[in-house]
């Protein structure tokens, strides 16, 4: 039997009464992880691990993620273990900080494991920008695992971690977690600590947990979630226990579907699972409306003025001087500078850098970004206003289930679409939530829930609901 | 299609370089992004408010106290040519 594969309350339950120890839970994942061979990982953190583990065994279990193994996102720093963001430029960066979610995992005396996979600086959403090669996806290893938070999703899907941590800047959260059947929430802006994340787009970015159920990620949001004098965008809003309205009754939720989430651009049967639900939720008495957001047609191109924009902004630090990869083959410091980032990034960063630098370019700046910020008002307010008279919305996380590798890999324009549905989110700053309710040829297929500012509890309580009364089978 | 001067171009806002071998795929691409892109310039918002981040936070200052932060040996830590407490540079004066 494996340890790891029981619930979290369980696996305490026999931390406490001395029954296990944290390094068998330890030993158990890096068990898993050769087992497995999903390139999970760009970096394990194995010895460092073992040596916590063992020191765990002096301590009090006074918490109930205490001595948990935890995987995470390899764009999120941890002082001396190797931070590269799955990128050539920052191949032997070793960070001299814990990215704050460290600092505040650490405190709870979780055990991390290793640094995850993902899209190079976060940019993809399959997995496949990374430097350091594909992550599988666990349910069929010729598939895309879902990005950017590839190897964090799969290595939860795969059981080596029962939790790991992503980031989402535009669903590389969710994405993933509904290729992989997960449970991944992208919190409010400003609920969790962005100090010490590798930015991609400062405006949008969120570090979230993805889990195996409901009730695991809400206790890890409690942990993560706070305001961080290290970063001047956290919210002092109180942290509240997200875990306290599960298993509450639904009955008074009025939740309100986006019509253009329904739309032909869907696949059919991703819809229909979308419909059950519906269905289920109608059934115990909740209030389900059709309505229209509007400008959500244009989230894609605003999308790419706004991320694009601070992308580039963010990635001129990799100049090839402080930290990461420098080049010997250069006449002045224009070309340190032009050397080092053509061979340290890779074709999607490189693509995403220049259209950015663009579009902020002179009178570009402008034409494009001041009316993409004008923009961004609008569809956040038409957001704003729909959560006014609702509680929650719903729909699908993605327009499909997961896809072969290697799928339109020269198209400037996928990775994009892939968001078609989570990036309206990020531009309005708002919490969402990607659940399992089905498959689809035995895939995953995601269920989206968007809630208001700050109201991640309202989204678990639903969340919760529907895990627990969807009868589905493969 | 975006010339080849203005990939250059924009290549160079974004300190990178394209070979003459990439040329074609970059014309390709960025022209695909950049149509994309021009889909907004359509939308017709009569509203003058704009939206920089989701952030309400006033600004705020810190406490105007000596703290320590970084260790100057932390500091160089990760460059890859350092003299004494100096990380060497190319020449950047004539």
């Amino acid at each position: 039997m494996r340890y790891l594969d029981l619930d979290i309350k369980t696996i305490n339950e026999k931390l406490k009464n001395k029954e296990i120890k944290p390094i068998d839970l330890v030993n158990e994942a890096f068990d898993r992880i050769e087992e497995t061979n999903l390139n999970c990982f760009i970096t394990l953190n194995k010895e460092d691990a073992i040596k916590k583990a063992k020191e765990l065994e002096d301590k009090e279990v006074d918490n109930i993620l205490f001595g948990l193994p935890i995987a995470i996102k390899d764009n999120i720093v941890t002082k001396d273990l190797r931070t590269t963001a799955a990128s050539h430029i920052l191949e032997d960066f070793i960070p001299i900080y814990d990215a704050t979610v460290i600092t505040k995992i650490k405190e709870k005396n979780m055990i991390i494991i290793g640094k995850t996979n993902m899209d190079e600086f976060a940019m993809g959403s399959t997995g496949e920008t990374s430097y350091f090669g594909n992550t599988l996806n666990p349910i069929d290893n010729t598939l895309v695992p879902g990005g950017s938070s590839s190897g964090s999703a799969a290595c939860v899907a795969t059981g080596i971690t029962p939790f790991s941590l992503g980031t989402d800047t535009g669903g590389s959260i969710r994405q993933p977690s509904s290729f992989c059947g997960l449970v991944g929430l992208k919190p409010t802006y400003g609920r969790v600590s962005r100090y010490g994340v590798i930015a991609f787009a400062s405006s949008l970015d969120q570090v979230g947990p993805i889990t195996r159920n409901v009730y695991e990620n809400a206790l890890l949001l409690n942990v993560i979630s706070g305001q961080d004098k290290n970063d001047l965008t956290s919210s002092n809003k109180e942290v509240k226990d997200y875990t306290s309205l599960i298993g509450k009754d639904i009955t008074n939720l009025k939740i309100a579907v986006p019509n253009y989430y329904m739309s032909e651009v869907i696949d059919k049967t991703v819809r229909e699972k979308i419909i059950n639900i519906i269905n289920l939720l109608k059934e115990k008495g909740c209030q389900v409306d059709y309505v229209d957001i509007d400008y959500l047609e244009y989230a894609i191109p605003l999308y790419q003025v706004i991320a694009l924009g601070e992308a580039s902004s963010n990635l001129a630090r990799y100049d090839g001087i402080r930290y990461g990869l420098k080049v010997d083959d250069f006449k002045n410091v224009d070309e340190l500078y032009k050397n080092t980032r053509n061979i340290g990034f890779g074709n999607e960063v490189k693509r995403r850098i220049m259209i950015g630098s663009y579009i902020l370019s002179g009178e570009n700046a402008n034409v494009y970004y001041y009316k993409a910020l004008k923009l961004r008002k609008e569809m956040t307010d038409s957001f704003v206003s729909v959560l006014s008279k609702y509680d929650l919305i719903i729909g699908p996380t993605n327009t499909d289930v997961a896809y072969k590798l290697g799928t339109k890999q020269d198209d400037a324009l996928k990775s994009f679409y892939d968001d078609l549905l989570t990036i309206p989110v990020n531009m309005a700053g708002l919490p969402a939530l990607s659940l399992p309710v089905g498959y689809k040829n035995n895939l995953p297929v995601g269920m989206h829930i968007i809630g208001n500012y700050f109201e991640e509890d309202k989204i678990y309580q639903l969340a919760s609901y529907i895990e627990n009364n969807l009868k589905e089978e493969k | 299609m975006i010339s080849e001067e203005k990939v250059k171009h924009i290549a160079d806002l974004a300190k990178l370089n394209v070979t003459s071998e990439e040329m074609s795929k970059y014309q390709q691409q960025l022209t695909d992004i950049l149509t994309e892109i021009d889909k907004i310039l359509k939308v017709d918002i009569k509203n003058e408010e704009i939206m920089i981040s989701p952030s309400n936070n006033r600004n705020c200052y810190s406490e105007d106290v000596i703290e320590s932060h970084i260790s100057k040996s932390d500091a160089l830590k990760n460059a890859k040519r350092v003299k004494g407490d100096y990380i060497i540079v190319p020449k950047v004066i004539e």
